[in-house]
């Protein structure tokens, strides 16, 4: 796991809203804000965070669905963006993306034949029966049946209509996969078998693997590291079990508290642990985005924005006082 | 608690009955909600929670829809039988309701003031400036910031969180004796989440009301239920306190969801999870066999030949399972049972 996936380097994306009417004027919307990271081949990498933090986005970004509006994004060491677009184009077999509902995602006028063979006939990978052949192959990989092949997705469970959106992202043979929310419209007997699924298509074909969730058990079982999206910002990145056992940023920390847990210490502590809604990302809090509603909040965290800087072997957090906290906790 | 309980449902079955035939929906379902206890109903989709809660409500449809046998006793009377009339003084006052989500439950052309409002001159019989007065109230209550500001806001201008809460406040607003919550905080991020389910927490021991809370999520019953029902393809395979259910789960499916949830450590990280295989069974037939015996791991053949009653597994707790000794056995070593034991 040494060699560097995908780099994102000061990559943000602006959308502006409003300024529909005459005298409206539009406003700038940071949906990501300056994040660094880098993805090594192989590895899984959870992001999460709560509605609205910008981890879509920065998916769509990785995915090359959206462009930036600035810094760049190295995907096997080539800056896409800059590129023809035949060569776009071409480089979109290696990653491919798994979305959260499965119905919404498939083509409800395809068959689940159809929807797998779209991909492989777009990149002219081979003669009719050869795609015909590879169609089969990966459903048979995915868990399918020959006979799900002639359905429509509204004929199949939800678990099956997921396990083609796994085959439709492997059938072009890709190096990374970005799944957004892939279990999270699941029941659990389902999602399990989702997750299992995932994790042995990732040994097979060595795949890399963006995991976007906001479940926190998910991430924890799945990830390798985790990164913390706050209002468009990383607010941690760290190996799964530093971050799972407490987290360095008071919001890592508040997140995980808040998570259900099926354990008698998880019992009647809500109010506790949560405080205060997420700030409207059109107008964010001078220097640190959670200031508002963190409760170790000082004079500096108003004035400057913390960057994401080192604070143990692999792990990083962008927050002035992570030591200070950390030895108050203890 | 030796008190008449608030809710007592008995032997309820329910049918959907169409052009190609019909749906056991629910089948011989009987339970009971003690004054002031949270009670959680959790199970898959299609296994019959937001059914019965419909039932209790008689929202269900009358075309389409019957019942061969049961009772919905609330406080004594039965509501299978009441009319529609007593049944509109009955919703939104004695009984309140929240949905999953929030913008489908309210009209987007009033303010969510308005909504309340109408709500309690509905059932009080109060004058208007009355009625936006308990509205108000019960935004403080609910600990919207800036309540009397929130009451001209549209629904739309809400965010996600609030939302829910204005819906907890207008369920509220005639101090229901029992509060049904379908899935309240499914579609809220974790950290609003806590925040609702602390605050029906802390408002039933304010009011002293009821809940029945229908979830999908064993981690939001462990954390606010007194008591939780398991329900599998129509009925009830697996009932009791929250304490005896998890330390000693004496259903196959109960143990079946309780292995599949993914659990934090080291050993257990990138591990392949258990899966329940196979799917629930058409509902289109009378199954008389256990209704989880083809995709139970402890399943014997006396599973598949009748049906296995509810039968005492604790103190307060029952399971219809005749394998109940061998699945509490077997979960022994099971990390969440570990914790509850």
């Amino acid at each position: 796991m040494s060699e560097i996936h995908v780099a994102l380097e000061g990559v943000g994306k602006t959308y502006h809203v409003g300024g529909g009417g005459m005298f409206a004027k539009a406003r700038p919307l940071y949906a990501v804000d300056d994040v660094n990271l880098t993805v090594m081949r192989g590895e899984t990498l959870g992001l999460v965070g709560e509605s609205g933090c910008g981890k879509s986005t920065l998916s769509r970004l990785i995915m090359h669905l959206e462009r930036p509006s600035t810094g760049r994004i190295a995907f096997e060491g080539t800056d896409l963006n800059a590129v023809p677009a035949n060569a776009l184009h071409a480089a979109r077999q290696k990653f491919q993306m798994v979305f959260q509902d499965p119905y919404a995602s498939l083509n409800a006028r395809m068959t689940a034949r159809r929807i797998l063979a779209e991909a492989l006939i777009n990149y002219r990978v081979g003669s009719r029966a050869a795609i015909a052949a590879r169609v089969e192959e990966i459903a048979a990989v995915c868990g399918l049946q020959p006979y799900h092949l002639d359905k429509y997705p509204h004929e199949l469970s939800g678990g099956q209509c997921q396990r083609i959106g796994l085959a439709r992202a492997i059938a072009l043979e890709p190096t990374l996969i970005v799944a957004d929310e892939p279990v999270s419209a699941l029941d659990v007997s389902i999602q399990a078998q989702i997750i299992n699924l995932i994790l042995d298509l990732q040994r097979q074909m060595g795949l890399t693997l963006i995991f976007v969730s906001h479940d926190l058990s998910v991430v924890a079982h799945i990830a390798d590291r985790v990164a913390v999206m706050y209002l468009g910002r990383i607010i941690e990145l760290a190996p799964v079990f530093d971050l799972f056992a407490g987290g360095a940023h008071p919001y890592t920390q508040m997140l995980l508290a808040a998570a259900p847990r099926p354990v008698p210490s998880a019992r009647r502590r809500g109010q506790a642990v949560a405080a205060g809604e997420l700030p409207s990302p059109l107008d964010p809090p001078s220097g640190c985005h959670f200031r508002p509603r963190c409760p170790f909040a000082r004079e500096r965290c108003t004035r400057e924005r913390p960057a994401l800087r080192p604070y143990r072997d692999g792990h990083t957090v962008a927050c002035h006082f992570a030591e200070d906290i950390a030895a108050e906790r203890t | 608690m030796s008190a008449p309980p608030l809710l007592k449902v008995e032997n309820l079955s329910l049918r959907f009955t169409g052009k190609t035939g019909s749906l056991h929906a629910l089948s011989d379902v009987s339970f009971h909600v003690e004054k002031g206890e949270i009670l959680s109903f959790v199970g898959e989709s299609g296994c019959g929670k937001s059914v019965t809660a419909m039932s209790i409500l008689r929202l269900l449809p009358r075309s389409g829809v019957s019942y061969p046998t049961g009772r919905i006793l609330f406080d004594g009377a039965d509501l299978r039988t009441a009319s529609e009339r007593q049944m509109q003084r009955i919703r939104g006052g004695r009984i309140g309701m929240i949905f999953q989500d929030p913008m489908t439950s309210f009209t987007p052309v009033h303010t969510v003031g308005m909504q309340i409002a109408e709500t309690v001159a509905q059932h009080r019989g109060v004058s208007h400036g009355q009625a936006l007065k308990r509205a108000r109230q019960m935004l403080d209550l609910v600990r919207i910031p800036d309540a009397a500001r929130r009451l001209g806001a549209y629904p739309h201008e809400l965010s996600g969180g609030m939302r829910q809460r204005v819906m907890i406040a207008m369920a509220l607003a005639c101090d229901p004796e029992l509060l049904i919550a379908d899935e309240p905080t499914t579609a809220l991020d974790v950290t609003v989440q806590a925040e609702i389910l602390a605050l029906i927490d802390d408002l039933r021991r304010e009011l002293g009301m009821s809940v029945i809370l229908i979830t999908h999520d064993l981690g939001v019953v462990a954390q606010v239920a007194d008591r939780v029902m398991v329900m599998y393809a129509g009925r009830i395979v697996e009932e009791g306190c929250i304490e005896d259910v998890l330390a000693r789960p004496s259903h196959g499916y109960t143990a079946g969801l309780l292995t599949a949830l993914p659990l934090p450590g080291p050993h257990n990280h990138r591990t392949r999870l258990a899966e329940i295989p196979g799917a629930v069974p058409r509902l289109d037939r009378e199954i008389d066999a256990c209704v989880y015996a083809e995709r139970c791991a402890f399943a014997e053949a006396r599973c598949r030949s009748g049906l296995p009653s509810l039968a005492p597994a604790g103190a307060s707790h029952r399971a219809a399972c005749v394998r109940a000794d061998a699945v509490a056995a077997a979960m022994a070593g099971n990390d969440i049972v570990r914790a509850w034991a």
